[in-house]
């Protein structure tokens, strides 16, 4: 990400700083990214539940088949 | 990056995501193969050939052999043709809480079925028969339509599936029981 692009891309900014550094990045990307886990693993489990609570509640209810 | 200890908590949170989806997967396979082994529940497999040109001619799925038959080792077995735009019969009779096999074949097209209500799912391929173990459970008359587009009819394709209760299957001497006979 650099100047040019983002000019080009037609975003203007005033008075804030559009470019973190790489010290800014550096120390942004060293840190565990919780809340991207926190969210994968929370609509992960609740997927996993639906298809739990679909096998057993309607699938084995139907009966057997084979 | 230059901090090791913000590199390490990195990969073992990678490494603890990647046993708890590792774990989802093997939830979801233990249970599937549990209920396949002890419920005997797995999709229908059979590989068995027939004759999609003479199979109205001769063998098993010769129309008068079609229905609902208690064979003479006491299985219930039901024969259905998947035709271009009917299921013959198009009404089945079968008793609920005892074991039942469906046995499928098409002279024509691909077919599928299901029976509402129940994990009967399965393809009607030409030169095969399909064949589905069930137990039906809840009385009534279940719908049971052509799930595989076949051509222009396929959205009129229907058949009934009626279970009854045991008491009420009356199968005559030979064995066969139908929808106007019970």
């Amino acid at each position: 990400m650099n100047s040019t692009k983002l000019e080009s891309a037609g975003v203007t900014t005033t008075g804030a700083d559009p470019e973190p550094t790489a010290a800014q990045l550096t120390a942004a990307l060293a840190q565990t990214p919780r809340g991207a886990f926190a969210l994968a693993g929370l609509t992960t489990g609740a997927l996993l539940l639906a298809w739990l609570l679909l096998y057993f509640f309607v699938f084995i209810p139907r009966g057997s088949v084979g | 990056m230059d901090d090791p200890s913000g590199e390490e908590q990195i990969l073992r949170s990678e490494l603890r995501w990647a046993v708890i989806a590792g774990a989802v997967v093997t939830v979801i396979l233990v249970v599937m193969i549990t209920a396949g082994i002890a419920l005997h529940m797995n999709p229908p497999s059979n590989v068995e050939t027939v004759d999609p040109k003479t199979l109205h001619i001769k063998g098993e799925f010769t129309e008068a052999n079609l229905g609902t038959k208690v064979e003479p080792d006491g299985q219930v077995v039901t024969r259905i043709v998947t035709t271009q735009f009917a299921f013959v019969p198009h009404c089945v009779v079968v008793p609920a809480n005892r074991p039942v096999t469906l046995r499928l074949a098409s002279p024509d097209v691909l077919h599928g079925i299901l029976v509402t209500g129940t994990n009967v799912n399965t393809m009607v391929v030409p030169g095969y028969v399909s064949q589905v173990h069930t137990v039906f459970t809840h009385t009534g008359d279940l719908l049971m339509p052509c799930h595989e587009f076949c051509g222009p009819g396929h959205s009129q394709m229907l058949a009934t599936v009626r279970v009854v209760p045991a008491e009420q299957f009356s199968p005559g001497p030979d064995g066969r029981a139908n929808c106007a006979g019970r």
